[in-house]
């Protein structure tokens, strides 16, 4: 039996200001080495693999879910999207940039980017990118780290089942001995 | 008034600059776009470090374009523009550089030389004031003077002022006048202390004093044709420019002040690879400093630099650690007690301008038992000003800053004067032209008053 399941990003309403630091860090994070740390660095398209919305009911985030059946993998012809471990990765060798992917998304994860080089800062080619989970990074996900008001967090779906199956058993021994 | 804005149409109202907003200026319900106030504004620029609800280029560029023709910022940038900003001054700069009558004179403060590179992919804090000057030379300016020349005037001014204050039984404790937003923001909230700040001025408007004066005297311009331009780190130095009462030289002292990013903008738009600019020094006769003179970007080194001076002219000799522990480190506030021959001098640090309202709290109960206190609004002092390269993610702040600051002290310890007094440039200007510190040219010049209730 597959263990794996898909791990994600999600934003408490509660918290999110919609600041937008996720997405920088984000797409700090994602930028390599050659940029520096500061905005005058950078020189043209910024592109995170998530977005903060505005919703009826406060912020949201727009990020991909690492769906367990994801229409995105299946969709995707030259097999450039793969599972690996808790994630969907998407492989920019592979990724011809069809934007198949973007339709089959049902929470517009996925964008169609220019290819960056930021040596050159010259774009080539555009491919898909979406959340990878900052799989290579030892700190965990950069836009977690980033924000100012601990509103995003991992999301461990199993786990979270498991705790909240507890919480609620809790809650009704408790209730049971009013 | 105030040099800071929040576009609307870019605020979504997070409200996370009003969290850094010493000065309770930020007005505006959460989710709606913020506004200023600028009766409260200190103009600090920490609201425009924080900010992250940005525009980036895009297939689209229309409305990109349009806002960065508004801020006045070159059409070669492609960063991301944000809505807490400043209003970019480049196109005066622009204008006197490509008119062929003016005569340009510039300065940059210490923290320029440690901030710049960042802007072209340098790592933190690189150290770079021979490309910074050499990138000034390449964009035009006739002469490339250095603020931190004018920092070791106000290290010997400041450091007599002190002393006179001491001796005399004067105002005391005595505040730093450097900071601009500081003395905006005391001016404003209590005009009655205003009696505790030095009279100095701050480096940029000594050397904008000087500029239009001795400096054009001495190289034979003439000062109705020279345009006095300052880049600084800061976002506040623009407005204390335009106080009416710096134009001692007839002329208005300091033209025009610019960011360390704007500056930046120019070497980019101008097609300067500026990672790679050989070295070139600083021009005479303002052009040479000491390492007391760099400190000044850091917390605290003011006081250290003026320390160094003081101790000398107290008891006529060398001050026994030329790196005073006192001085350093980076907390908000901090005091330390430093023996001057027989006098325990009691000193105080202010650094991030919420942290100046309790000492001022203390100064008005009686209970703020110190002689001289150095204040910078910023959070790590100029170093993190407002005007300094913005960073992405805030996370990076602790190691931006403290490579800053390590280079602000590395530089002090590779130059051979570390003493103020001992700038053989300064002792010339002394000689030549204001005689002696404190005295009568000097304070037509170099000192002023601050408005009392």
């Amino acid at each position: 039996m597959k263990t794996d399941f898909g791990f994600f990003i999600a934003a408490d309403p509660e918290l999110c200001t919609g600041c937008k630091a996720c997405e920088l860090a984000c797409f700090s994070a994602h930028s390599g080495s050659a940029p520096g740390k500061t905005v005058g660095s950078l020189s043209g398209f910024v592109t995170p693999n998530l977005h903060v919305v505005r919703t009826a009911g406060g912020w949201s985030l727009a990020t991909c879910r690492h769906c367990e059946d994801a229409p995105c993998l299946n969709v995707c012809q030259p097999k450039a999207i793969t599972r690996r471990g808790h994630e969907v990765v998407v492989d920019p060798a592979l990724c011809t940039g069809c934007s198949d992917c973007i339709p089959a998304c049902p929470f517009g994860a996925i964008s169609i980017v220019p290819r960056r080089d930021f040596a050159s800062q010259d774009s080539c080619g555009m491919a898909a990118r979406k959340c990878d989970l900052c799989q290579d990074s030892a700190d965990g996900p950069a836009c977690v780290r980033a924000c100012p008001n601990g509103a995003l967090r991992l999301v461990d779906p199993e786990c979270e089942r498991r705790q909240k199956g507890v919480q609620a058993v809790e809650t009704l021994i408790a209730l049971s001995k009013l | 008034m105030t040099y800071i804005t929040i576009d609307q149409t870019l605020c979504i109202g997070c409200r996370e600059c009003a969290k850094v907003c010493p000065a309770d200026a930020i007005q505006g319900l959460p989710g709606q776009p913020q506004s200023i106030d600028p009766q409260r504004c200190v103009m600090c620029g920490q609201c425009v470090q924080k900010c992250k609800s940005y525009i980036a280029p895009s297939f689209d560029m229309s409305r990109y374009t349009a806002i960065r023709r508004e801020r006045n910022i070159p059409q070669t940038v492609l960063e991301p523009l944000f809505a807490a900003h400043f209003q970019s001054q480049l196109p005066q700069v622009k204008a006197a550089l490509q008119d062929p009558q003016t005569v340009c004179f510039v300065q940059c403060a210490p923290s320029v030389r440690v901030g710049i590179e960042e802007e072209f992919g340098g790592a933190p804090g690189s150290l770079v004031p021979g490309k910074l000057s050499a990138a000034l030379h390449r964009l035009g300016f006739d002469y490339v003077f250095d603020t931190n020349f004018a920092a070791d005037l106000t290290v010997v001014e400041e450091g007599t002022e002190l002393i006179h204050r001491i001796l005399h039984n004067e105002t005391l404790p005595m505040f730093t006048s450097c900071c601009p937003a500081w003395i905006t923001w005391l001016e404003r909230n209590h005009p009655d202390l205003t009696k505790h700040l030095s009279s100095c001025k701050s480096p940029q408007q000594m050397a904008g004093a000087l500029f239009k004066t001795y400096a054009a005297n001495r190289l034979g311009v003439s000062p109705e044709n020279v345009v006095s331009i300052a880049v600084m780190p800061c976002t506040c130095k623009e407005f204390e420019s335009q106080r009416p009462e710096m134009n001692v030289s007839g002329y208005q002292d300091v033209d025009v002040v610019i960011t360390t990013r704007e500056l930046a903008w120019l070497i980019k738009e101008a097609g300067i690879s500026f990672s790679t600019l050989p070295d070139q020094p600083f021009d005479s006769p303002l052009g040479e400093y000491s390492g007391a003179g760099a400190l000044f970007g850091a917390t605290g080194g003011v006081m250290e630099a003026a320390l160094r001076t003081g101790y000398e002219l107290v008891t006529g000799e060398k001050f026994p650690a030329i790196d005073v522990s006192a001085a350093r480190g980076s907390d908000g506030f901090r005091t330390a007690e430093v023996d001057v021959g027989d006098l325990k001098l009691r000193i105080g640090i202010v650094t991030g301008l919420e942290h100046a309202k309790p000492v001022i709290q203390q100064l008005q109960a009686g209970t703020l038992d110190l002689h001289f206190i150095e204040v910078m609004a910023c959070p790590q002092g100029c170093i993190s000003g407002g005007g300094q390269p913005k960073l992405l993610v805030d996370g990076d702040n602790p190691l931006v800053c403290s490579a800053r600051t390590a280079s602000i002290y590395a530089h002090d310890r590779a130059l051979p004067l570390r003493r103020a007094h001992e700038n053989p440039a300064l002792q010339e200007l002394y000689q030549q032209f204001l005689e002696h510190p404190g005295g009568t040219v000097s304070h037509r010049l170099l000192h002023t008053k601050y408005k009392e209730p």
